[in-house]
């Protein structure tokens, strides 16, 4: 099915429509396929997950250069759920006795039984490192990820320039990502 | 020195995710955008890999950042644990769980005060330890259940 999905990519023009409610249509995005990719208990190891980025490169490579993708971004999760679908059956066939990484297989993320510790102990880190930011990078990215603000709103809302806000939201994404280890942003287990 | 290398390269690599993950999400989409973005992906399978990183962390925020009525949840059942009763009796006590706590703490303190002076005489006169065993294994199982 994967590849059916990607025919979203197409040379036609963008409908006008699409120029309103873009950020309701990102979110009906989050909602669907694109969860997949984005949750946190996602069914890829995070191991894997540089496999997995290049298999989608290799994918968008496919792709001419003047054909137009509508919500790339969307575009970019969904074939990357794909992908990682497609590992989940090699590694299914590949690592057949590891029966912990198999029994979560199958599972839709929304459907995940609770694994209440290491859910706990991964937040538990995730808030440490929020904790851990500059104030002012704090604030921007709990309005942005928690508030669902944009950086626009942020920026109205704390009197500061577009540009100083995407600053600090770049900055405070790109240190949480080098704090966080690779277990917290996926799963380790591997056979 | 080719460690710092690479980190360096990544953290480059995460804050332009980072830029592109913000800018594709808050702003209206444009196909000039949406071009330079594709273009950007292609250049560097390391790109690819830090975008879809970027999605991942966003993710966990959201996740990690949403949960206060899970702390209440987890607030709860700490008072739940400490009231006693029979098993059954404590599936409704999240309900009002102050109510049920304030009652049952003062009496089972008076409990244990007379189950002690019910057991001292009998421990100084080594009577009956069957009942003695029997009174120390109820309370112990009681504590337990603290």
């Amino acid at each position: 099915m994967p590849d059916t999905q990607e025919g979203m990519a197409r040379s036609t023009a963008r409908p006008a429509t699409l120029r309103d409610g873009r950020l309701a249509s990102w979110f009906v995005e989050w909602r669907g396929p694109i969860r997949k990719w984005l949750s946190s208990r996602s069914s890829v190891p995070a191991a894997d997950l540089d496999d997995v980025a290049q298999e989608v490169f290799l994918r968008l490579l496919r792709y001419s250069d003047d054909i137009v993708i509508d919500n790339p971004q969307g575009y970019l999760f969904r074939v990357a759920a794909n992908v990682a679908s497609e590992w989940r059956e090699r590694a299914r066939l590949r690592c057949p006795h590891d029966q912990n990484w198999l029994q979560d297989l199958p599972i839709e993320p929304a459907n995940e039984p609770e694994n209440a510790v290491a859910r706990s102990v991964v937040r538990q880190h995730v808030r440490t490192a929020v904790d851990q930011l500059p104030p002012r990078q704090r604030t921007a990215l709990l309005l942005h990820v928690h508030d669902g603000l944009t950086y626009m709103q942020i920026a109205e809302r704390l009197g500061l320039s577009y540009r100083a806000v995407m600053r600090d939201l770049t900055r405070a994404y790109s240190r949480l990502r080098l704090q966080l280890n690779a277990e917290d942003l996926g799963r380790s287990n591997r056979c | 020195m080719m460690e710092r290398r690479d980190r360096t390269r990544i953290l480059l690599s995460s804050k332009e995710a980072a830029e592109w993950f913000i800018r594709l999400k808050d702003m209206p989409p444009s196909r000039v955008a949406h071009r330079e973005y594709l273009n950007w992906l292609k250049a560097s399978p390391s790109h690819m890999a830090e975008a879809l990183r970027i999605g991942r962390m966003y993710g966990l925020l959201r996740y990690s950042q949403s949960l206060p009525g899970d702390a209440r949840q987890e607030a709860s059942n700490v008072v739940e644990m400490l009231v006693p009763g029979p098993a059954g009796d404590r599936h409704d006590a999240g309900a009002a769980p102050s109510k049920r706590l304030a009652v049952p703490v003062p009496r089972r303190r008076w409990k244990w005060l007379r189950r002690a002076l019910v057991a001292a005489p009998t421990l100084m006169s080594a009577g009956r330890p069957e009942q003695v065993r029997a009174e120390s294994a109820e309370d112990a199982t009681s504590e337990s259940q603290r």
